[in-house]
C-alpha cells in the first residue's frame, strides 16, 4: 500500500478547552487510486488534510497515529523537520480550498511554482520556469507563458485554484491530497476544475485523496470512499457499494441530501457534534434517526466492523441501515 | 507603476496649494498685528500706514494672495521681514540641519525597531520576560515627551558622564565649518575632507538623534510586530510549509509582506518629526527649520512663516509618496488600486 | 512628542472589530476592559496612574503644601525635607507645583479631546450617513487639515491669538477632529449596509433614529479606543507649546513651562526643576498610553 494512515488523531485547544477534531482515523490509498473522503461541513476533513502532511494550524496538534508514504513515516516516525520538508511538496502534494489566500500575494504565481520545483529538484532558472509553465498548461491554464507573471490577486478564483493544483503536482508527487479543491468556486466551473485536476493527477501518475462534501464529485472519480463524521471514519467502501448500499446513517444522510431522494426523515438532525463535549456511546446519538438505546447507541462507542468485502461501518444499527437504505436506492 | 507615481505626485500639488492658501489667509485673519510689532505702539499713523504698505498688508486679501502666488511661481516666498533676506535662502540655511536630524533619527529607529518588533511578534514563546519588557518599552517610549527626555539625556550623558558634547549647537566653537557644497554639514565636511569636523558634528547630533529615535522606536516596534503577526498566521505561510519550502525563505516572505504597514507609518512619523522638530532643536540649540519657524512666528514674520509651512508640508507629502512607492514595490496589490 | 497612531483611510472598513457585531455595544466592551484591568498588572498600573492624575487635577492645588505662584527668596534649593522636590529659580516649591500642574494639563487635554471627539464624530457621521458628494467633500476638507505640521500650526494660532487656554484647547481640538471624522466615517461605511440597519429602515425608522440608535453604539468602540491616545497627545501638545513659550504663560504651574524654566539650569547640574515635572508628565502620558492599549486589546479580543 502506497499511503497508509493509522490511528491518526488531532486535537484543537482554544483558551482552556480541548476539542478532538480528528479521532483515530485509518485510511489507505494504493498507487494510482483515487480515494474519496466525504463528510458534512465541520467533520474534520480539512484538519485531516493538513495532518496527512504532518501539519496543523497553530492551536492544534497531532496527538496520536502515523502516516506512512511508501514506507516512510510522515507522522509518528520521528522524522526530523528537514527530512519532512523534503517529502512535502516532493512526494506528497496538497491542494487547499482557499486557493488565493494560499498563494503568496506579493510573488508571481509562476515564480512560486518554479520555487517549489527548484527547492526539491535543485534545478533553478530556466528549467524551473519551464517546469512551471508546462505544469500550468497541464492544469488547464491557457497562455501559461503570460500567466506565469501574474499575481494571485489578478487571477480569477478558478485560475487561482488551478495555480495551486500546479504547485501541488509540479514535482510529480506520489500522492496528492485535494482538500475541497472546488468548494469555494462558482458552480459553473467546479466540474471543469475537477476534470482538470483528475486528468492532471492521472497524467502525472499520482494517487489522489479527494476530500469533499459533494458526493456527486466522488461518484465520478473515486475508486473507494471514506465517510467521516465528528472526526471519525464512520464508513468505508468501494464507491459503487457505498452508493447502492450505504451502511451508516451519516452516509445515508449525505446521499439523501445530495441525491434528492424523496424521504426526508433519514437525515441527521441538527448541527454537527461539538468536539469539546462528546457523549458516552455513539457520538451521533442525539442526531441519528436510527438511534436505538437497546442496541447500545447510548452506552457503547461503536467500532468499525466488516459488513461486506471492503465495506466497514461504524454503527450498532448497521444492518438496519443497510436494509432501509437498500429500499431507498432501488 | 509609473502611472501610480505620477498620479500620486499630481495629488500633492493641490494639497500644497490649499495649505499655502490656508496659511496665508490664517495669518492675516488672526488678531496679531505685525505692523504694530515693527513700528511700536506709539508710532504715528503715517509711519504705521507706510509700514503696512511696505509689508503689503494694506492691499485686499485677494490681491495679496495673488502676489503671494506670483512669488511662489517665481520660486520664492518674498523676503523675510526681519532680515530682508529672501526666505528661500534662509530656509535653505536652516532646513539641512533639521533634515539631517530627522533622517538619522528615523534610520536609527528603523534599524533598532524593526528587529525588536520582529522579536516582539514571535509572541508568547519561551522568552516571556523579554517579550513583556519589549512590549512595555514600546508602549512607554512611544508616549513620551521628546523635549523632556532630551534634557534628561543631556543631564545623564553630558553632565553626569561626559560622553557627548554640550548641547550648544551643531559644532564646537573650535571646529571649522566646511565651505558649503550641499548645505548639509555632514555631507560637506566629508566632501571637503574635514573628517574632524564631520566627527564633531556627528558628536553634536548624537544626543538629539537619540532623543528623537527614542520616541519613534516605540510605534515602529508595535507596527512591525502587528504586521508580522498577521502574516505569520496567514494561509500562504502554512501552504508554503505544505510544499516543503525552507523556513528561511518563508521567514523572508513574512518579513517582506509584513513590512508594508511599517513603511506607511515611517512616512507619517517622518512628517510628525518634521513638524515637531522645533522642540528638540530648542533643547539642543540646533539652528534648524523648526527653530527658525518658531522665531518667525514670535516675530510675526509672515513671509518666513508661510515659506516654512509650505516647505515642511511639501517635504512631508513627498516623503509619503516615497513610502507609498516603496510599499507598491513590495506589494503588487497596491499598484492596481 | 508622542504620536497619534495612523488609522485607516476613510474608505476601508475598520480593521479593529471583526465581523461579529457588538450589537450589545459597550457593556461587553467595558466588561472586557475591566476584566483586563483586574487581571493583569500593566492595565492596573495604567488605571492607577490615570486615576491619580485626575485626582490631582481636581484636588492638586488644594493639597499642595506651598503657594504655587508667589515667588520667594529660597531660589534653586536642591530637594530637602522642607522642599521634597526642591525649589525653582523663582523660589517656588517644585513639589507643590507638580501637584498643581495636572489641573491645567489634564483639563486642557480632556476638554480638547472631548471637543475633537464630538465635533469630529458628528462631522463624520453626518457626512457619511447623509453622505453623497457633499459628505465626501467634507471629509476631504478635514483630511487636508492633516497635511499641516501640527505643532507649527498650533504655535501659529496660539501666538497670533494671544496665548490663552481657550485657544490652546480649540487648536488641539481642531487638529484632532479629522481623525475622529475619519474613524466615524469608516465605521458608518461598515455598518451602514448591515442587515440590522436595513431592517430598521424597512420598519420605517427615520434616518436620524437609525443613526442614533443603531449606528452610533457600534461605532463608538474604536472611537473610545482612540480617545486615550488623543488625551496623551493633547497633554504633550500643551506642554510642548508651553515649553516653547507659546502656550500657558507663567507663573501658572504647568509641566511644559516648568520644564522650560528649569532647562537652562540642567547643564549646571540643577536637575530638579525640570526633572520632577517631566517625570510626572512622563508617567501620566504613559498611564494614558497603557489605558489606550488596554482598550485596543479588549477590542481585538472582542473580534
Amino acid at each position: 500500500m502506497l499511503f497508509e494512515v493509522s490511528g491518526l488523531s488531532v486535537e484543537y485547544s482554544t483558551l482552556d478547552e480541548v476539542s478532538r477534531a480528528v479521532n483515530d482515523v485509518h485510511l489507505s490509498a494504493d498507487r494510482g487510486e483515487v480515494v474519496g473522503i466525504v463528510g458534512e461541513s465541520g467533520c474534520g476533513k480539512s484538519t485531516l488534510a493538513l495532518a496527512l502532511l504532518g501539519l496543523t494550524r497553530r492551536n492544534a496538534r497531532i496527538t496520536a497515529g502515523s502516516v506512512r508514504l511508501d514506507g516512510q513515516p510522515l507522522v509518528g516516525g520521528g522524522l526530523g523537520e528537514k527530512q519532512l520538508r523534503q517529502i512535502r511538496g516532493r512526494r506528497i502534494g496538497l491542494i487547499t480550498q482557499n486557493a488565493r489566500s494560499s498563494l503568496n500575494p506579493t510573488l508571481r504565481i509562476g515564480e512560486q511554482i518554479a520555487t517549489v520545483f527548484a527547492t526539491h529538484t535543485g534545478e533553478r532558472g530556466a528549467r524551473a520556469r519551464a517546469a512551471a509553465i508546462s505544469t500550468l498548461r497541464l492544469v488547464g491554464i491557457n497562455d501559461p507563458e503570460r500567466r506565469f507573471d501574474a499575481y494571485p490577486h489578478e487571477l480569477s478564483g478558478g485560475m487561482a485554484q488551478r495555480a495551486v493544483i500546479a504547485m501541488a503536482i509540479v514535482c510529480r508527487p506520489d500522492i496528492v491530497i485535494a482538500d475541497e479543491a472546488t468548494s469555494r468556486l462558482d458552480v459553473t466551473i467546479q466540474a471543469q476544475i475537477l476534470d482538470d485536476l483528475q486528468r492532471s493527477v492521472q497524467e502525472v501518475g499520482s494517487s489522489l485523496v479527494l476530500i469533499t462534501q459533494d458526493l456527486g464529485v466522488i461518484a465520478n472519480y473515486g475508486d473507494r470512499l471514506y465517510v467521516m463524521n465528528a472526526g471519525e471514519v464512520v464508513e468505508t467502501a468501494p464507491t459503487p457499494v457505498l452508493f447502492e448500499t450505504p451502511g451508516h446513517p451519516a452516509s445515508v444522510s449525505l446521499l439523501e441530501s445530495q441525491l434528492d431522494l424523496p424521504e426526508r426523515e433519514l437525515r441527521l438532525r441538527g448541527l454537527p457534534v461539538d468536539g469539546r463535549v462528546l457523549p458516552k456511546g455513539c457520538w451521533l446519538q442525539a442526531r441519528c434517526p436510527f438511534m436505538d438505546a437497546q442496541s447500545g447507541c447510548r452506552t457503547v462507542h461503536p467500532e468499525l466492523s466488516d459488513v461486506g468485502t471492503g465495506h466497514q461501518v461504524r454503527c450498532h444499527r448497521a444492518s438496519v441501515v443497510l436494509s432501509r437504505a437498500a429500499e431507498l436506492t432501488r | 507603476m509609473k502611472r501610480y507615481i505620477l498620479s500620486r505626485l499630481a495629488q500633492v500639488i493641490p494639497q500644497v496649494i490649499v495649505v499655502a492658501i490656508v496659511t496665508f489667509v490664517l495669518l492675516r485673519l488672526l488678531p496679531a498685528n505685525p505692523v504694530e510689532g515693527i513700528v511700536g505702539p506709539t508710532a504715528t499713523k503715517a509711519t504705521y500706514d507706510q509700514e503696512q504698505q511696505k509689508l503689503g498688508l494694506s492691499a485686499s486679501l485677494l490681491s495679496q494672495l495673488g502676489r503671494f502666488f506670483d512669488e511662489i511661481v517665481h520660486g520664492g516666498f518674498g523676503n523675510s521681514w526681519q532680515t530682508n533676506v529672501p526666505v528661500t535662502t534662509e530656509i535653505g540655511q536652516h532646513l539641512p540641519i533639521t533634515l539631517q536630524l530627522i533622517t538619522m533619527a528615523t534610520v536609527v529607529a528603523l534599524i533598532v525597531g524593526i528587529p525588536l518588533g520582529y522579536v516582539l511578534s514571535t509572541g508568547r514563546g519561551p522568552r516571556r520576560r523579554q517579550h513583556r519588557f519589549l512590549r512595555i518599552f514600546s508602549l512607554f517610549a512611544g508616549s513620551q515627551p521628546d523635549f523632556w527626555w532630551g534634557l534628561v539625556f543631556i543631564y545623564l550623558f553630558f553632565f553626569l558622564v561626559r560622553i557627548f558634547p554640550a548641547p550648544l549647537g551643531i559644532l564646537s566653537p573650535a571646529a571649522v565649518a566646511p565651505q558649503p557644497v550641499t548645505g548639509f554639514i555632514l555631507i560637506d565636511s566629508l566632501l571637503r575632507g574635514q573628517v574632524g569636523t564631520f566627527a564633531d558634528a556627528l558628536d553634536h547630533f548624537a544626543l538629539p538623534v537619540l532623543t528623537l529615535a527614542f520616541v519613534v522606536v516605540g510605534p515602529i516596534m508595535r507596527m512591525t510586530s502587528q504586521g508580522m503577526r498577521s502574516e505569520v498566521n496567514a494561509d500562504y505561510v502554512l501552504y508554503a510549509r505544505a510544499c516543503g519550502l525552507p523556513e528561511r525563505r518563508i521567514a523572508l516572505s513574512i518579513i517582506r509582506n509584513g513590512l508594508a504597514p511599517v513603511l506607511t507609518l515611517t512616512g507619517v512619523l517622518f512628517g510628525v518629526l518634521l513638524g515637531g522638530a522645533v522642540l528638540v532643536e530648542t533643547v539642543f540649540s540646533l539652528n534648524g527649520l523648526g527653530v527658525y519657524t518658531l522665531q518667525s512666528v514670535l516675530a510675526l514674520n509672515y513671509p518666513s512663516i508661510e515659506g516654512s509651512v509650505v516647505v515642511m508640508t511639501t517635504i512631508a507629502l513627498l516623503v509619503y509618496i516615497v513610502m507609498d512607492i516603496l510599499h507598491a514595490l513590495l506589494d503588487p496589490r497596491v499598484r492596481s488600486r | 512628542m508622542a504620536l497619534a497612531e495612523p488609522i485607516p483611510s476613510g474608505d476601508e472598513p475598520s480593521p479593529v472589530i471583526a465581523d461579529e457585531e457588538i450589537i450589545l455595544g459597550y457593556p461587553s466592551l467595558w466588561a472586557h476592559v475591566i476584566h483586563s484591568v483586574r487581571r493583569e498588572t500593566l492595565p492596573k498600573v495604567g488605571m492607577a496612574i490615570v486615576l491619580v492624575t485626575i485626582f490631582l487635577a481636581i484636588l492638586g492645588p488644594v493639597i499642595a503644601p506651598y503657594n504655587t505662584t508667589a515667588a520667594t527668596n529660597s531660589v534653586n534649593q536642591p530637594p530637602s525635607m522642607a522642599h521634597w522636590f526642591g525649589t525653582d529659580n523663582n523660589g517656588l516649591d517644585v513639589f507643590s507645583r507638580v501637584l498643581a500642574a495636572p489641573r491645567i494639563d489634564i483639563s486642557t487635554a480632556l476638554l480638547a479631546t472631548a471637543l475633537a471627539l464630538i465635533a469630529g464624530s458628528a462631522i463624520g457621521l453626518f457626512a457619511t450617513f447623509y453622505g453623497g458628494r457633499l459628505g465626501a467633500l467634507a471629509i476631504r476638507v478635514t483630511d487636508t487639515l492633516q497635511a499641516f505640521p501640527a505643532l507649527i500650526l498650533a504655535i501659529i494660532v496660539v501666538v497670533l491669538t494671544g496665548h490663552g487656554l481657550a485657544t490652546i484647547v480649540l487648536v488641539i481640538a481642531v487638529l484632532n477632529m479629522p481623525l475622529y471624522a475619519r474613524l466615524m466615517r469608516s465605521e458608518v461605511l461598515r455598518i451602514r449596509d448591515r442587515a440590522f440597519v436595513e431592517a430598521a429602515r424597512a420598519s420605517g425608522l427615520s434616518d436620524m433614529a437609525i443613526a442614533w440608535r443603531q449606528v452610533l453604539p457600534n461605532a463608538l468602540a474604536p472611537i473610545v479606543a482612540q480617545m486615550s491616545v488623543t488625551i496623551g497627545w493633547a497633554i504633550l501638545a500643551t506642554a510642548g507649546l508651553s515649553f516653547l513659550g507659546a502656550g500657558v504663560p507663567p507663573p501658572t504651574p504647568e509641566w511644559g513651562s516648568m520644564i522650560s524654566a528649569g532647562a537652562s539650569e540642567i547643564i549646571l547640574g540643577q536637575w530638579w526643576p525640570s526633572v520632577f515635572p517631566g517625570l510626572a508628565m512622563a508617567l501620566t502620558v504613559f498611564g494614558f498610553a497603557v489605558l489606550a492599549d488596554t482598550v485596543q486589546t479588549a477590542l481585538g479580543r472582542e473580534g
